[in-house]
């Protein structure tokens, strides 16, 4: 037995030396992430493949020497339209997680650490948001504040705050129970110093590991919004703009999908490949993998 | 000769903090095969890291890659990935102390066995194994999760697991020190037995010396990194011949007369930088003389055993050293805390007839809890009150009121002569707790000085220059550069000691001690209790110690209050109750012990 039931692992802990490195494959998934986002942002900083709205040629022509991911049906190039479609999301999901992240570690150490009312109250919401499900949800906000860039970002955080709060509110309560918490409240340390040095910091990997899977959430919601012509309005292109066009010539001109589906498919993976790294190495009691 | 086991100058250094700790300093060991061999040092002496480096266990660079570990021929640090898993697999077991911590929570135990079990074999292969470590109903075991066992049972399938494969060596690290007492012996029994009927070589790392002695073939003592003595177990017990060795010898709780003080090994355990140059237990060795501190030591044969002692020879024969020096003086941090309160007499704390009831909730059937029932208790100034109790009796909660956490339902708190302030806070800083899990009292992420100093830091009085961190961590006998360090970097004694740093940093007039030793390793609580007591004496607080056990109680209490079911049921001084327990409940107490 040795390595699989029992690993030196616990000897090394947060903050000190000898720290586990994330594994190879999770490093992997990061890069694979920082490539697409690096892609996104200087494929359109510097116009690689073109000006996305200028109609360079016929339409719906298939991929080939000169339009690599062929043209869409008004006749303009796929590359930047890609590209364009990657930023956009990347973005607009990466904002809405780091809203959600601030709102949900908020509610969730405020909940997990007062209990009583604060926390029914927190749990009560959590719930209603949860029950719906997120592309009614997503629909809801966009017919009360109109299709667009906005309706897909609150969508997003409506969407994704349930869920991180839910986890970040028991990973707090746990650590309000430890004896370190109940010294400082007996020293008579005052509740914002509590949240901050006590319970802030022991959440912060679950925040972080949420937050990961939040992002994958997010881009699937905008791509859904979009799909369903509620979030990003062409002629803007986004993954969901962009599959959503694809999808009305699928049998025409199937080449469509090609660029943004491998994109979508290939974010979507690494950022969970990258996620259950990260968990591995900030919570690694709870995830001991069973292989 | 080839060994199964062969260490020789094993040096093993973790980085920490900035710094490296030599845990292993020029670590000698040899183990038979089929031998049982323990080895005994205090916590800190690098038991656990030796053991760890057997396996080739330690995170990467801990071990220098030529260093000489040899397991069957084959050379541990030189092995690549696959071949020491292979080692690991086949030719070592390994036990730790935390059964629950060692299995998958998230499988199911017959399917974690058959992983480690060679070439399968069927549903009775598995039960054979169960059986074999005197598993009762092992089929229900197999279908059971992890926490769905006790402690001992866990234990004792963690066992199985190690001795799935019939290994050569299995390495048993305190395996016994989280189960109950009553377990302990069984699990014990049933290690050593069935290493003798497989042929396996045992070795035993612990701290309790008799028990070694009395289990393992040979000995081998360690201390600061360094095995200091080896030998055949009942020589060494009979006939110490290193100086630590013998006062390690005479601090065992089973060989103090009753009511005696135990005498624990004084002074500190050494700083383990591998950097000074002499004998590591200089600083607390009776016998040290100018060499002792500018020399290490080499092996002297003594009484056929290998002694790491320069006057080994010298003290053969003469009567074996029973005198112990105080330790050293320490140099001008005579840390008085910030403001040492005036030490009044007056009671520092009373309950007049408390009541708490905790609610059952809305929805349940269940009748609320009355969990004080009228207690009423006082605690003068320098005041040691022991309340005893079995668990669920009440006695948390009864330190929870006294600390302002918890507000009665009835009756009066008065702290100090006057009335339990409304917000507790106005009392920040005078009084204080000791709480009972060593791994949960300190903040992972802080570093340990952090942590001390938080109570001044509440308090608006920050600690710049790191100096009452560093005199309070010199007041509980612990290095002041463990200031820079993490939790995780310590012994449970070292972070038990840091919490009494903490607590007594703003001078209290009161503390709460919560189980405070309970969690730890018997030599281990005897040292924090000695350092409670003598902290206590030196600096007078009033103070609650409970526990439920009587012995550690009567050890550092002016007073006994014992509780049962929400009621203080006797009251009365130690020496009092000790001879002539009242209540029926105390002369239960008093015979079970
Ligand atoms: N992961 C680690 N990082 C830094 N120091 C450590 C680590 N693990 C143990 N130590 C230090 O090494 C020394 C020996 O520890 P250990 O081998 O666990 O001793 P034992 O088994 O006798 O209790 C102690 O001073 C301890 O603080
Ligand atoms: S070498 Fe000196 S200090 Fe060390 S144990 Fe021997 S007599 Fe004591
Ligand atoms: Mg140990």
């Amino acid at each position: 037995m040795g390595t699989r039931t029992w690993s030196p692992r616990r000897r090394t802990g947060a903050g000190g030396a000898g720290r586990r490195r994330i594994d190879l494959l999770s490093r992997a998934a990061l890069a694979c992430l920082v490539a697409l986002a690096a892609v996104a942002a200087l494929g359109q900083a510097a116009g690689l493949g073109g000006d996305p709205a200028e109609i360079v040629g016929g339409r719906l022509l298939p991929p080939g020497p000169e339009w690599w991911l062929g043209t869409d049906s008004l006749g303009r190039s796929m590359v930047p339209r890609v590209i364009e479609g990657v930023g956009t999301t990347l973005l607009l999901s990466s904002s809405a997680v780091l809203v959600t992240a601030a709102l949900s570690t908020l509610l969730g150490i405020v909940a997990g650490y007062r209990g009583g009312a604060v926390n029914e109250a927190v749990l009560r919401l959590v719930d209603v948001l949860y029950a719906f499900p997120s592309i009614v949800l997503a629909v809801l906000v966009a017919a009360v504040i109109g299709p667009g860039r906005t309706a897909a970002l609150a969508s997003i955080v409506l969407v994704t705050v349930p869920l991180m709060t839910r986890v970040v509110r028991a990973a707090a309560a746990s650590v309000a129970r430890r004896d370190y918490v109940t010294a400082a409240v007996i020293s008579g340390a005052r509740t914002p110093r509590i949240l901050l040095r006590h319970i802030l910091v022991n959440v912060s990997g679950t925040v972080a590991v949420q937050g990961t899977y939040a992002l994958s959430v997010g881009i699937l919601v905008e791509g859904g919004l979009s799909f369903l012509g509620l979030g990003v309005q062409p002629p803007e292109s986004s993954l969901g703009v962009l599959i959503q066009q694809g999808g009305v010539y699928m049998v025409a001109a199937p080449w469509l999908l090609l660029g943004p589906g491998v994109v979508l498919v290939a974010a979507m993976l690494s950022i969970n490949v990258f996620g259950d790294g990260l968990r591995d190495r900030l919570e690694p009691r709870e995830s001991r993998s069973l292989t | 000769m080839t060994e199964l086991l062969n260490v020789r100058d094993l040096v093993v250094e973790y980085t920490a903090g900035g710094g490296r700790v030599r845990a292993v300093d020029g670590a000698d060991l040899a183990v038979a095969a089929g031998a049982t061999v323990g080895i005994v040092g205090e916590s800190g002496s690098g038991k656990s890291t030796l053991g760890l480096a057997v396996g080739g266990l330690l995170p990467r660079g801990a071990v220098p890659a030529g260093a000489e570990v040899t397991v069957d021929g084959l050379a541990v640090p030189l092995l690549a990935p696959a071949e020491l898993r292979r080692l690991r697999r086949e030719r070592l077991g390994f036990v730790f102390q935390d059964p629950v911590g060692s299995l998958d929570p998230t499988m199911r135990i017959g399917r974690q066995l058959r992983l480690v079990v060679p070439d399968a074999g069927g549903p009775a292969a598995l039960r054979r194994h169960l059986e074999r470590v005197r598993l009762p109903d092992p089929e229900r075991v197999l279908r059971s999760y992890p926490h769905e066992l006790s402690g001992g049972m866990a234990q004792r399938v963690a066992i199985a697991m190690a001795m799935a494969a019939e290994p050569r060596l299995l390495v048993a690290d305190e395996p016994t020190a989280a189960l109950d007492r009553q377990v302990r012996d069984q699990v014990m029994d049933m290690v050593f037995a069935i290493a003798a009927e497989t042929g396996t070589g045992l070795l035993l790392l612990s701290h309790d010396l008799p028990e070694v002695v009395r289990r393992c073939a040979r000995v081998a003592v360690m201390y600061g990194g360094r095995v200091v003595e080896e030998g055949p177990s009942a020589e060494v017990m009979a006939d110490p011949a290193h100086p630590y060795t013998a006062a390690l010898a005479r601090s065992a709780p089973g060989t103090a007369p009753p009511g005696a003080r135990i005498e624990p090994v004084r002074g500190r355990p050494p700083v383990l930088d591998g950097a000074a140059p002499g004998c590591s237990f200089a600083p607390r060795c009776a016998f040290s003389v100018v060499r002792c501190t500018e020399e290490r030591p080499r092996p002297v044969r003594v009484r056929g055993r290998d002694v790491l002692c320069h006057r080994a020879e010298e003290l053969v024969g003469a009567a074996p050293p029973v005198r112990l020096a105080p330790p050293a003086p320490r140099d001008g941090a005579a840390a008085r805390p910030a403001d040492a309160g005036t030490v009044g007499s007056g009671p520092a704390l009373e309950l007049d007839r408390v009541e708490v009831v905790f609610g059952a909730g809305p929805l349940s059937r269940r009748p609320d809890t009355r969990a004080l029932r009228g207690v009423s208790l006082a605690v003068a100034g320098g005041e040691m009150v022991g309340l005893v109790g079995e668990s669920g009796s009440g006695k948390t909660t009864l330190g929870a009121v006294a600390l302002g956490l918890l507000r009665p339902a009835a009756g009066a708190v008065r702290f100090d002569g006057a009335p339990f302030p409304k917000r507790r806070r106005s009392l920040a800083g005078r009084m204080q707790a000791v709480l009972q899990h060593p791994q949960w009292s300190l903040n992972p992420r802080m570093r340990v000085g952090t942590s001390i100093a938080e109570p001044l830091a509440v308090l608006g009085r920050a600690d710049r220059d790191g100096r009452a961190v560093r005199g309070m961590l010199d007041r509980v006998g612990l290095e002041s550069g463990l200031a820079d360090r993490y939790p995780h970097e310590l012994s449970g004694g070292q972070r038990q000691r840091v919490s009494i740093a903490r607590a007594l940093i703003t001078a209290p007039r009161f503390i709460v001690f919560d189980e405070a030793v309970s969690a730890l390793d018997v030599s281990v609580q005897a040292q924090i209790l000695n350092l409670i007591k003598d902290l206590q004496g030196e600096l007078g607080f009033g103070a609650l110690f409970i526990s439920h056990d009587l012995g550690a109680v009567r050890y550092v209490a002016d007073r006994i209050a014992v509780m049962r079911a929400g009621e203080i049921v006797e009251t009365a001084d130690t020496e009092v109750f000790w001879t002539a327990p009242e209540h029926e409940y105390s002369k239960q107490l008093m015979e079970a012990m």
